[in-house]
């Protein structure tokens, strides 16, 4: 028996490691500790209400007041010519259910003010009911967890981030994106993307980017892509249904700095989740 | 003191990069499948990280992280059961076929173990753990741990005698 464990044990340290744990814990602890970095200077700070450039401050009001939480006013302009992408409102949540950071931005210096309303009442409510439901998610779970035996010390707060992300700005063009993540039995995050045509003032679609033909131009040069990427053994798109299929007239898409569509999917949707949010640039 | 609380996040930054080989392995001895391994090893640092300032004595650093890393991988099993039956066919299939190896029995009959035998198992013989951390780690006194252990290694023994580590339950 003590050589069958001993080669067993062998067995066992011989397991190969994949080459992305390396950069996955490193990932995972710049996450952590940007957290962490923003809690320990924030926590203390008690509120106060932000005022802002133009006037739609006043929503910002209503915010849960039962948590401890701080709020700053965050404006980092990032210029473009005329259009710019500030942060709107940012708060944290602390509380034993859920430890939360969020950072709403807005558009500012559209020519089309009802447009830009528009887009920033959308994001600001997409936002602010993403984080009310995980909020209610996190005391549902606890209160789970504790009525099915689980103990207060042993618990592990729902973290989530809610932020935004510019992909690029010019004279011509604003394209960024919103995104929540979750991190509680697994981790999880859902991004939204706006692409705006500034000079015209509208949403640009696939169609305006990329011709008539856009589905086929994007479903051909992602079927090419994913080929590709099978002859690499780590990545590992679904196959059959559970993969990608064709995209749809609505597809996430932002357009990169060279100007070029990137064509991006949910994560799960076409691969398993440790690939993320897959991405394809169309070129 | 936020200079000490610091320290220690510090500390653990150090240790989980020195370490993670040793984690992917052991969870990945629970997943025994390479991408939900590399999730449990995520969710868990994530989580050691979050809450490391409720590690009151630093001393316990490493039967902390075990123990997160330990209940990580048995809830997500349990979650995924059903996914984790399926990926396990053609590996004792394969192991099967191309080798004659007796330590294969053995490695393999440790997936037949409950849980909580699998992991005294496991911190055991493949981490060199005390009976001490082992109890510490899975949150039971050091008897409990001991009991477990023998009740562990007399399944082991009747799974590889029996030869009936292809079948569902001995």
């Amino acid at each position: 028996m003590e050589k069958k464990f001993n080669n067993a044990r062998q067995k066992y340290e011989n397991v190969k490691i994949p080459k992305e744990l390396d950069n996955m814990v490193n990932k995972t602890i710049k996450g952590a500790s940007k957290i962490r970095n923003k809690k320990s200077t924030k926590r203390k700070i008690i509120s106060t209400v932000a005022t802002l450039v133009i006037a739609v401050s006043s929503i910002t009001i209503g915010l849960n007041t039962s948590e401890v939480f701080a709020q700053t006013l965050g404006e980092i302009p990032i210029l473009g010519d005329i259009a710019k992408l500030l942060t709107f409102v940012e708060y944290e949540i602390h509380s034993d259910a859920i430890e939360a950071e969020v950072s709403i931005p807005e558009i500012d210096g559209l020519g089309d003010k009802e447009l830009e309303q528009r887009i920033n009442n959308e994001i600001y409510k997409k936002m602010k009911l993403c984080i009310e439901e995980a909020e209610k998610r996190a005391n549902e779970y606890k209160k789970a967890y504790l009525a099915t035996g689980g103990k207060e010390e042993n618990f592990h707060p729902m973290i989530v981030k809610e932020d935004y992300e510019l992909k690029s700005i010019n004279k011509d063009i604003l394209s960024f994106g919103i995104y929540h993540f979750e991190a509680l039995a697994s981790s999880y995050i859902k991004t939204y993307y706006y692409n705006i045509d500034i000079n015209n003032n509208r949403i640009i679609t696939l169609e305006d980017m990329l011709g008539e033909n856009h589905i086929d131009v994007v479903n051909k040069s992602i079927f090419a892509q994913i080929e590709e990427a099978r002859k690499n053994p780590n990545n590992m798109f679904f196959e059959g249904e559970m993969g990608f299929n064709g995209v749809s007239e609505n597809q996430k898409f932002y357009i990169n700095e060279e100007g070029n569509v990137v064509i991006v999917f949910d994560k799960y949707e076409i691969g398993p989740g440790v690939m993320g949010e897959p991405e394809f640039v169309i070129d | 003191m936020p200079w000490k609380k610091n320290s220690q996040y510090l500390k653990l930054v150090d240790y989980i990069k020195n370490n993670q080989n040793m984690f992917y392995r052991l969870a990945y001895s629970y997943t025994k499948n390479e991408q939900e391994a590399l999730d449990v090893v995520q969710e868990a640092i994530y989580k050691a990280l979050t809450s490391v300032d409720k590690l009151k004595k630093p001393e316990f650093m490493k039967t902390w992280m075990y123990r997160i890393i330990v209940n990580t991988a048995i809830s997500h099993i349990r979650e995924n059961k059903k996914s984790i039956t399926t990926n396990k066919i053609p590996d004792i299939c394969l192991e099967d076929s191309n080798s004659l190896d007796i330590s294969l029995d053995l490695y393999d009959a440790i997936d037949q173990l409950d849980e909580k035998q699998k992991t005294v198992i496991l911190l055991k013989y493949f981490e060199d753990m005390k009976f001490k951390d082992i109890a510490i780690i899975t949150e039971s006194n050091i008897n409990t741990v001991k009991t477990r252990l023998y009740s562990a290694i007399s399944k082991l023994k009747k799974i590889i005698e029996g030869g009936a580590y292809n079948g569902k339950e001995v």
